[in-house]
């Protein structure tokens, strides 16, 4: 139990591209087949940028979070991830509503990730494989910390058509990050009055993150 | 004190234990990716805040020091050495789930290690790619059809179900080391029992210092974040997968994906 337990958050070691990969994305156009290659120089690509660009470059914090928010949002579809990570609750959520979540979602991911730069400072990932089902294509590959064994990550993107190529989900050690952040809002929707509940829990995390403190997680029923 | 009283009657429990939780074990329970399986979560929330609380300042402090003060080929060997005598019930689980290619594997490494793995010091037998075969009594009775039943926290031991709970006190009880010294007068084996339980627990902690403070730090939930990886890194051992595996196209993170207006 108590190893099934280390070995479930060791993946988490991976975190770092976990980060990333939150943000993953998703637009309405329909899906096309890419190739395997196409998606595996996608991701190094964007792996190369958020370790050289963002994480390995001496800039200001203000720079960095800034050269991040841009990344993540020309790899992914915030939108579309955000409704998938609200799911049933999404449908009836005014357009307003909707436009303040995403934003929030995009300002929480970037942060989370930012406020702790230096822990993935020394994580190497290297692509391993890639395979593809009818609209997906899945790129394995391993990540490698300072200690311990490499964690397999893999990036699942989407092909939009003339060649873009998107990023929708993190896989950590098979743990798909969309489907935990989704439990996770699940549960604070179910317990803190629904979406708005929600975003206050995330407001409040978004303003910790800027201040520098660490979100305050809710373990009390 | 109390640990010596709680080992002695274990052992003295035993078997009779077993039985009696095996019987009251629960029927399986319908998986649904939006299922939380979780009956009683302000109680597994209430324990799971106190494990948290005993863990921020007794064991994780603990671990650091370890981490930080011991240096890794000494917890290497500390390592290898507490997997190596876990290796009776590695063997015994996979004689049970009728897994022989596997309970080979496991008695092979257990007399390579042993001997030229220097009493387990060294992990010998992985280098010529005999890895580790971890299996349990848990993943037994799932192999052999028992559902999970609920989850549960537990206090001290953490995340689990009635199924896995079950199985950890046959692990407990099935493996001959823990019955080693008693009924003789050999006043070595308490200490020795507790100070393998004391290391085991250190052991896993070690390596789960950054990542849970990540998981914490990153999650809104952490109780959610943490019961759903412990469920489905759970699953993938019953089957005997690696995370790295590929799964079926519509099972795991595999799961149909399209996006909502």
């Amino acid at each position: 139990m108590l190893y099934a337990f280390r070995r479930a958050t060791l993946a988490l070691r991976g975190a770092a591209a976990a980060l990333v990969l939150v943000l993953a994305t998703v637009a309405p156009a329909p899906a096309h087949a890419a190739s395997t290659d196409a998606a595996t120089a996608f991701v190094t690509k964007l792996v190369d940028s958020a370790i050289n660009d963002v994480i390995g470059a001496k800039i200001s914090n203000s720079e960095r979070e800034e050269r991040f928010r841009k990344l993540f949002v020309e790899a992914a579809d915030i939108p579309s991830i955000a409704s998938f990570v609200v799911g049933r609750e999404w449908r009836g959520a005014s357009d307003q509503q909707k436009k303040d979540f995403i934003q929030l979602f995009e300002d929480v991911s970037i942060l989370t990730w930012i406020s702790h730069l230096d822990e993935y400072k020394d994580v190497r990932i290297k692509i391993t494989g890639a395979y593809a089902d009818k609209s997906d294509i899945f790129v394995e590959s391993q990540a490698h910390t300072a200690d311990g064994k490499p964690i397999p990550i893999v990036w699942r993107v989407q092909d939009r058509g003339n060649g873009k190529l998107q990023l929708i989900d993190v896989v950590i050690e098979a743990n798909s990050m969309l489907i935990n952040t989704r439990k996770q809002y699940a549960s604070v929707m179910r317990r803190d009055g629904g979406l708005d509940g929600l975003m206050k829990s995330l407001s409040t995390m978004r303003d910790d993150l800027r201040a520098g403190k660490a979100p305050k997680p809710l373990p009390e029923s | 004190m109390i640990g010596s009283l709680l080992s002695r009657s274990l052992r003295r429990v035993g078997f009779g234990a077993l039985c009696a939780m095996t019987l009251a074990s629960t029927p399986a329970f319908a998986q649904d990716a939006d299922d939380a399986n979780d009956p009683i979560e302000p109680v597994n929330r209430a324990i799971f805040a106190f494990n948290n609380t005993l863990d921020r300042y007794a064991l994780a402090p603990v671990a650091r020091g370890y981490r930080d003060y011991v240096p890794d080929p000494a917890r290497s060997g500390v390592h290898n050495v507490l997997v190596n005598l876990r290796s009776p019930i590695d063997f015994l689980n996979t004689l049970l789930q009728g897994d022989f290619d596997r309970s080979l594997i496991v008695l092979k490494r257990f007399v390579v290690n042993s001997t030229a793995g220097v009493g387990g010091l060294i992990d010998v037998a992985a280098e010529t790619g005999d890895e580790r075969q971890e299996e349990d009594f848990g993943q037994t009775l799932a192999v052999w059809g028992v559902g999970e039943g609920p989850y549960l926290v537990l206090p001290l031991l953490g995340p689990s179900n009635p199924r896995d709970t079950v199985g950890l006190v046959a692990d407990v009880v099935s493996d001959p080391l823990f019955w080693i010294g008693t009924g003789s007068d050999w006043s070595a084996s308490e200490p020795l029992l507790w100070t393998r339980v004391g290391l085991t627990v250190v052991d896993n902690r070690v390596p789960l210092l950054g990542p849970l403070e990540e998981l914490e730090r990153t999650s809104v939930d952490y109780y959610v974040a943490v019961r759903d990886f412990v469920r489905q890194r759970r699953m993938l051992a019953i089957m005997n997968r690696s995370t790295a595996d590929r799964p079926e196209e519509g099972e795991g993170y595999r799961f149909s994906f399209s996006p909502q207006s």
